[in-house]
């Protein structure tokens, strides 16, 4: 069994592979043997049955000599009968056959000896059988041939017996020798067999040999691996989880083994060491930490004692401890603490130096251990017994070599390593607390006797303050007592003093006083009289002029108001449109529209004079260029001369400067009414325009000097003026005489105007005129026109009139015209019109029932307002001026009621601010008095806006899956959808339809989307274009969008929603895009400043937004505004474009902001002069100074507003060079 | 009316009057407690030694608005609400060329390199800008150093992930020491700018403004006038976002805002969309 086991531990001492190899190993041995065992016994097998095989052949070629000998002989014997040939030839083919066996019979016997011995006996005995028989019997036969004669019967009877005579050799004999050849082979095969069945038996012996012992390995391996491998793992692991589990009692095996089991394990035991290592270190830190963390607390010696004691002891697992204070001063220790100790015996509460092994301990600062003490020594009590201590451990308790106190313990145990070096940790620390502590009480008493010796200074002083205090106040008391008397007595005689004199002016001034009263009132009297009489002149011309003005306006709209329809009606007869009217009656008709056409010239001048009278006439003093004047003229003139066939010439003479201060348009509308009247009297010859400094020796007007003149000379060939006239020209509703009134036309308003405008400006109009020759009208004026200030608004008059109206036209109201509100179908178109004007509105009525719509008419706003309600009309056509609510409000109610607010208005009316209207709403203003073709345009204009009509989109993209998309998404019932592949193709579509709204990809062939925009943009009114790109845009991409539509999508996920969105915005709401929104801008500043045209600005700003609104406005000005997206952009085209006159600056932009632009924009001597105005959210106290601080000129805060920039930038311009 | 209440009012006329700030319309309440809380900081025996400090003492007005700005902020702060901007509002956002944000009372900056993060990992970072205001000048700047304490990451790890985030949160920052500083490359279209919101006006057409936990502070005619600003920068179809404790629905300015998700505040502008800057 030892053997075994110490085979076992060889093995075992093995590395894991090693083992492994060796089973395999083993096994396949095992296996090679037993199959070349096998392999062996198969072969011989073999063999064998080879031999048995031969045997076999032999055997049958036995058989086939005898059969061959046997043949021969009966066919010898048929021949000797009837000597036939064919006999014969059998007799010789047996004997081939038969030598021919015998030859077979010889080789395959050839290892035979015995038998080849007989085969050539046997030879020899068929040879001589053959020739025997051949020359005594078949020769013989054959030579008598076979007759059948008796001698031949008796020939071949002679013959048999020669033949019997001398044979020697019987084929019996023959027989037998073969016989005896197959009994031989005959054995040999018996053997032959039995040696085969004894190889079979030997085959299948191995074979079950071989399969047992193989089993029997293979299960000893098994064991094997079981017992050397898989049991020490298992076992191991059931280990390692019982140590991480902190069970450190394990029992590690097989530690000597020196295979990976034996390395696991030895590794296992490390960790055990190590664990129950770490264990006692982290029980020795904690104990220390906790021990030292309570003694912390520690106040008193006492407490610290206890403390220490109770929480040593315990933790030794010793039964007594106690702690001795040395004292220094009295060198002495003293018990303070204890634990399990009974006070008492011979054991005594103070101990010296060097007295008892305390003392000895102490005096040499060495830890005395004494091990194993006598039964008496001392003793450890508790309740149920007591015992002596087997151990007693005396420390030194020091710092730094000085003694602090000692530490006494007593267990029943010898102290382990780890208690051991627990003390040695704990001591330095007991140590260094105890030192502390010592420190800390003796700190507090000092403190303590500080503090009472503060407080004790405290009181003191303030009891001495106190009597300071006391002192001082007594002291002052005294002081004011003694000067306070002596002022009373200083004033009782200064006050005697003063009383005196008073009494004696107050009787002087009392004097005055009366006279002065009496000549007051007098002159009071009489100044209020003045006043009266002065506030009553001021108001009754304050109220005749107000009347005047209201008079004017009023007049001058209830004229215009039937003006209207006489000029629209006698117009419409002038067309005869129905080819119904005779020659005559046509020229009838248009004598009345000329007529008319006068009136309202006539009507339109004396409202501009009584401006003019009423210093009304609103001046707008600006920078003018002059050659702007002469541009205009020119080319209002040009065409005028052509086909009057005159010479027109207009000309600046040199030397003058370029521009002037005044009022441009007033001087425009001189200058226009002074040519047209040189044109009008004049029928051959020349008309022109000179403008230059007055000639030397004219005579100015007064206040004029030529150097600061400008002369502006009209001069014509025509009938000219006489003398005796040439003042009266210039009076209000004066002409040379009445005739020429007849004959060339003209209110005869125009001059008296014109002089008056001069007259404002600070110049006046000079005529030199001869009659016959021509005239030329001369106008001076100031290069610097007097700022007359600006009159008063025109707004009150507006009111004034409308106020009038109303008192005017009473019971011209309602419902005068019959509309068609009782026979109205769903369905119709029906227009609604608003006009208190039945003429007027009959005239509406007329034309929309024209157009074959339906119309309802209201004769003032409450009731239009009301039709609207029920009616829900198709469009709108509103007055302003109503009885009762005006226009204004009644689209402004309109437009606040969801249920009306659809619908679309256009104004008609005789006030002519657009703006507003535009800015409430509408879709588009007509000032009367208007012609037919204006009012059918804008009849188109508000059915285009109706809601219900079909509406027409575009899609142009040059994908036509992608366009395909688009209609299947967009598709409804009254929208009209039209492709286009190409931008080309599609602005021919726009020029035929007016779309709604245009769908554009901007990657299209040819023509690329922006460019089509632009094109579109050029040929006028826009529809509202949605971009859909397939791409990202880059900013300067989409800036150039921006200038044409704001909706722009990018393709994606969520795309679709917005485009639909984006979409059916333009086509079923209130939103026009670039439809009245842009009109109204446009109408806002229409008037291009002539001081602000051409002027070349920088506006930088990030937000797309605010870029496009305000350089809109801007350019609507005239105004030739660059862009900049940001600081650095400003930068660059500041550097590179030097015509820049002004700057508009963002502050909140992202990378470079505001400030740091217009910083590097001083910083550049160039253009350090350029003035900038900053634009800026921010409107905090500061931000201006800030922004002024970075360079800016001045500073204006968001939102902006458009006429506070534009007086701005008027400021700031530089004048013109 | 104690005492204090009319220190107070004096308070709050002296920053108008001597400053121009305007905090009448802040919710009295916390205005109280702001101020209380700096006359502590500054050693202050009563708002009234406040007020003479603010009225006499140079640069001082900068330490009050530090001290009554609450500049606290996480990043993706309510996580649902950022993931719900990436979901719903971001693939719209997408098909606008490009892509204005406001972020108004932007504190310490840490909402602006949360919005910042997200639109870099939806693709549409390079063709947004980010306006970044506030009021309070220290926070500003702050925000643009982008440097927070490392303690706070960790929270701020956990709501990314939350808000949906493909990465991680420290693929953008590095940490060094207690603090973590944020990839330079999230400042790059963000602008930092000082606005007050009470004041100043509109500066840009915004495609989505975010304003969160600002208004709590404001009386509901600060807040009317506030999402007025906002309607009036938003461009047609814009959103809204405002913190989850903050709304309009009794506002005169709902009338503009459409639901996107009632419960986190994101609101979106119907009808004709923004009106223009120019009168
Ligand atoms: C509580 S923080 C909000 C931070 C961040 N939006 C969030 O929700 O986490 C409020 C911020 O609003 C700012 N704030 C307060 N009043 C403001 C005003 N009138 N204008 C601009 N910002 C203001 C404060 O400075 C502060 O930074």
């Amino acid at each position: 069994m030892s053997s075994k086991e110490k085979r076992h531990s060889w093995l075992a001492d093995q590395p894991l592979q090693r083992k492994i190899v060796i089973a395999i190993g083993a096994l396949l041995a095992l296996f090679v043997a037993a199959s070349i065992a096998n392999l062996a016994s198969l072969w011989r097998e073999n063999d064998t049955r080879d031999w048995s095989k031969h045997t076999y052949v032999v055997l049958i070629t036995l058989a086939d000599v005898n059969d061959n000998a046997q043949a021969r002989q009966v066919a010898a014997r048929g021949f000797l009968l009837n000597q036939s040939d064919a006999e014969y030839a059998d007799f010789e083919t047996a004997d081939r056959d038969l030598v021919k066996s015998v030859a077979a019979l010889r080789q395959l016997t050839a290892d035979n000896a015995l038998q080849q011995s007989r085969i050539d006996r046997l030879q020899i005995m068929l040879d001589r059988w053959k020739d025997e028989v051949s020359r005594y019997a078949l020769e013989p036969t054959r030579a008598i041939g076979n007759a059948a004669t008796p001698e031949g019967a008796l020939a071949r009877e002679s013959i048999r017996h020669d033949y019997l005579e001398h044979r020697t050799v019987l084929m019996t004999d023959v027989r037998r020798l073969i016989d005896e050849m197959s009994a031989t082979e005959h054995t040999l095969l018996d053997r032959r067999n039995g040696a085969l069945d004894d190889v079979l038996t030997a085959t299948k012996y191995i074979d079950i040999f071989s399969l047992l012992a193989c089993l029997i390995f293979g299960l000893f391996v098994i064991g094997m691996t079981f017992r050397l491998i898989t049991r020490p793992i298992v076992r191991m692991t059931e280990l390692m989880s019982r140590l991480a589990a902190h069970d450190h009692g394990i029992e590690v095996r097989q530690l000597a083994r020196r295979d990976e089991i034996g390395e696991i394990a030895r590794a296992l035991q490390v960790f055990k060491e190590m664990s129950i290592e770490t264990a006692g270190q982290t029980w020795l830190k904690s104990t220390v930490t906790s021990i030292s963390n309570k003694l912390q607390g520690a106040t008193t010696y006492r407490q610290f004692a206890d403390v220490l004691v109770t929480e040593l002891v315990p933790v030794m697992k010793a039964g007594l401890g106690i702690f001795y204070l040395f004292h220094e001063h009295s060198a002495r220790l003293e018990r303070v603490g204890s634990y399990g100790f009974r006070e008492g015996g011979h054991l005594i509460p103070e101990y010296r130096l060097g007295e008892g092994l305390v003392g000895q301990a102490a005096s040499e600062r060495r830890t005395i251990v004494l091990q194993d003490l006598p039964d008496d020594y001392t003793r450890i009590h508790s309740g149920i017994g007591e015992g002596a201590p087997r151990s007693v451990v005396v420390l030194p308790v020091t710092s730094r070599e000085s003694l602090l106190g000692v530490v006494e313990i007593g267990s029943f145990a010898h102290l382990t390593a780890l208690e051991d070096r627990l003390l040695e940790e704990l001591m330095p620390i007991v140590a260094l607390s105890l030192e502390n502590l010592g420190r800390a009480i003796s700190t507090r008493a000092l403190l303590e006797q500080t503090q009472s010796q503060a407080d004790e200074l405290r009181a003191s002083e303030e009891a001495l303050r106190s009597q300071q205090e006391d002192l001082r106040s007594t002291n002052e008391e005294l002081k004011t007592r003694t000067t306070e008397l002596q002022e009373q007595s200083h004033r009782l005689v200064a006050s005697e003093e003063e009383l005196r004199v008073q009494t004696e002016e107050l009787h002087a001034s009392n004097e005055e006083l009366r006279e002065k009263s009496v000549t007051l009132n007098e002159q009071k009297d009489a100044l209020e009289a003045l006043q009266k009489d002065t506030q009553d002149k001021a108001e009754e011309l304050a109220r005749a002029s107000q009347y005047k003005s209201e008079f004017l306006a009023n007049m001058s709209h209830e004229l215009r108001t039937p003006l209207n329809s006489l000029l629209i009606l006698s117009r419409s007869l002038a067309d005869n449109d129905e080819e119904n009217l005779s020659g005559e009656q046509v020229e009838s008709a248009r004598i009345i529209h000329d007529a008319g056409s006068n009136l309202l010239r006539l009507i339109n001048d004396i409202l501009d004079l009584s401006k003019v009278e009423a210093g009304k006439m609103e001046l707008v003093v600006d920078t003018f260029p002059l050659a702007d004047l002469a541009r205009t003229v020119a080319r209002t003139f040009n065409h005028v001369a052509q086909e009057k066939k005159l010479a027109f010439s207009v000309d600046v003479a040199p030397g003058l400067p370029a521009t002037m201060r005044t009022d441009g348009a007033k001087l425009e509308q001189v200058a226009n009414n002074l040519l047209s009247n040189a044109f009008k009297f004049t029928a051959t010859g020349t008309v022109g325009l000179v403008v230059s400094r007055p000639a030397t020796g004219a005579i100015l007007p007064a206040g004029l000097v030529p150097a600061t003149t400008i002369a502006i000379a009209v001069n014509d060939t025509g009938i000219g003026i006489p003398a005796d006239k040439v003042l009266r020209v210039f009076h209000a509703f004066e002409q040379v005489d009445a005739s020429t009134s007849r004959q060339y036309g003209g209110t005869g308003l125009g001059l008296a105007i014109s002089r008056r405008i001069a007259m404002l400006l600070g110049g006046d109009i000079v005529l030199a005129s001869e009659p016959g020759r021509g005239s030329t009208f001369t106008v001076y004026l100031p290069e610097e026109a007097p700022d007359t200030g600006r009159s008063a608004d025109i707004v009150p008059l507006q009111q004034a009139a409308a106020e009038a109206t109303l008192a005017l036209s009473p019971g011209l109201l309602t419902d005068t015209i019959d509309d068609d509100r009782a026979s109205l179908s769903p369905g119709d178109t029906v227009i609604l019109v608003v006009e208190d004007d039945p003429a007027f509105a009959r005239i509406l009525a007329d034309m929309v029932h024209r157009k074959g719509h339906r119309v309802l008419a209201a004769g003032d706003g409450e009731s239009g307002l009301a039709l609207a309600r029920r009616y829900r009309p198709t469009g709108i056509l509103l007055d302003v001026m109503l009885p009762g609510m005006d226009g204004w409000t009644v689209i402004d109610r309109l437009k606040s009621d969801a249920a009306t607010r659809h619908i679309p208005v256009h104004f008609i009316s005789a006030t002519d601010d657009a703006t507003r209207g535009l800015e409430l709403g509408a879709v588009g203003f007509l000032t009367k008095p208007v012609s037919r073709e204006s009012i059918a345009s804008a009849f188109d204009r508000m059915l285009h806006f109706a809601e219900g009509r079909t509406r027409h989109l575009l899609v142009v993209d040059d994908d036509a899956s992608a366009r395909t998309a688009v209609r299947t998404l967009l598709k409804d019932d009254s929208v009209v959808i039209e492709e286009a592949a190409s931008g080309e193709e599609a602005l021919a579509k726009t020029a035929k339809t007016v779309f709604d709204c245009i769908v554009l990809d901007l990657g299209l062939p040819g023509m690329s989307g922006i460019e089509f925009l632009e094109h579109l943009s050029r040929g006028g009114h826009t529809p509202p274009v949605v971009v859909y790109s397939g791409r990202d845009l880059s900013r300067d991409e989409s800036m150039k969008i921006r200038q044409y539509t704001d909706s722009i999508v990018v393709k994606g996920a969520r795309s679709p929603d917005r485009l639909l969105d984006e979409v059916s915005l333009f086509l079923h709401s209130i939103r026009h895009g670039g439809g009245a929104r842009d009109e109204a801008t446009t109408a806002a500043g229409g008037v291009d400043e002539a001081s602000l045209r051409g002027r070349r600005l920088l506006l930088v700003d990030d937000d797309m937004r605010n870029l496009f609104a305000l350089s809109k406005v801007l350019r609507s000005k005239g105004i030739d505004v660059v862009m900049a997206q940001d600081g650095q952009k400003a930068l660059d085209t500041i550097d590179t474009d030097t015509g820049i006159e002004l700057v508009l600056m963002d502050i909140m932009m992202p990378v470079m902001d505001g400030y740091d632009t217009m910083r590097a924009i001083r910083a550049r001597p160039a253009v350090a002069k350029v003035p900038i105005i900053a634009l800026t959210a921010k409107a905090m106290r500061g931000d201006r100074e800030k922004c002024l601080e970075a360079g800016a000129n001045d500073y204006l805060s968001k939102p902006i507003d458009v006429d506070r920039l534009l007086s701005m930038i008027r400021v700031w311009l530089p004048t013109r060079s | 009316m104690d005492v204090e209440d009319i220190e107070l009012q004096l308070f709050v006329r002296a920053m108008q009057l001597r400053h121009g700030y305007d905090f009448s319309e802040y919710a009295p309440a916390s205005l109280k407690r702001r101020v209380q809380q700096l006359v502590r900081t500054h050693d202050a025996g009563s708002i009234s030694e406040l007020n003479s400090r603010l009225l006499h003492e140079e640069g001082f007005v900068t330490r009050v608005i530090e001290g009554l700005s609450v500049p606290v902020s996480e990043m993706f702060r309510d996580p649902p609400v950022f993931r719900t901007l990436r979901d719903k509002v971001f693939p719209v956002l997408a098909s606008y060329p490009e892509i204005n944000i406001w972020q108004a009372g932007c504190a310490h900056g840490q909402e602006v390199y949360s919005l910042a993060i997200l639109l870099e990992e939806a693709g549409l970072y390079e063709r947004s800008r980010i306006y970044a205001t506030d009021f309070n000048d220290a926070a500003l700047a702050v925000a643009a150093d982008g440097i927070y304490a490392t303690r706070e990451a960790r929270d701020w790890s956990r709501n990314y992930i939350e808000a949906g985030g493909s990465h991680s949160l420290s693929d953008y920052y590095s940490a060094r020491y207690d603090f973590i500083k944020l990839d330079k490359r999230l400042r790059r279209n963000v602008t930092f700018f000082n606005h007050n919101l009470v004041t100043d006006e509109v500066f840009c057409e915004a495609h989505l403004i975010l304003c969160r936990n600002v208004l709590i502070y404001f009386s509901n005619t600060l807040q009317d006038r506030t999402l007025g600003l906002f309607r009036d920068s938003l461009v047609r179809g814009g959103f809204l976002c405002l913190g989850t404790r903050e709304n309009i629905d009794f506002s005169p300015a709902a009338a503009g805002f459409a639901d996107v998700d009632h419960a986190l505040r994101i609101y979106q502008v119907g009808g004709a969309g923004a009106r223009p800057l120019v009168r």
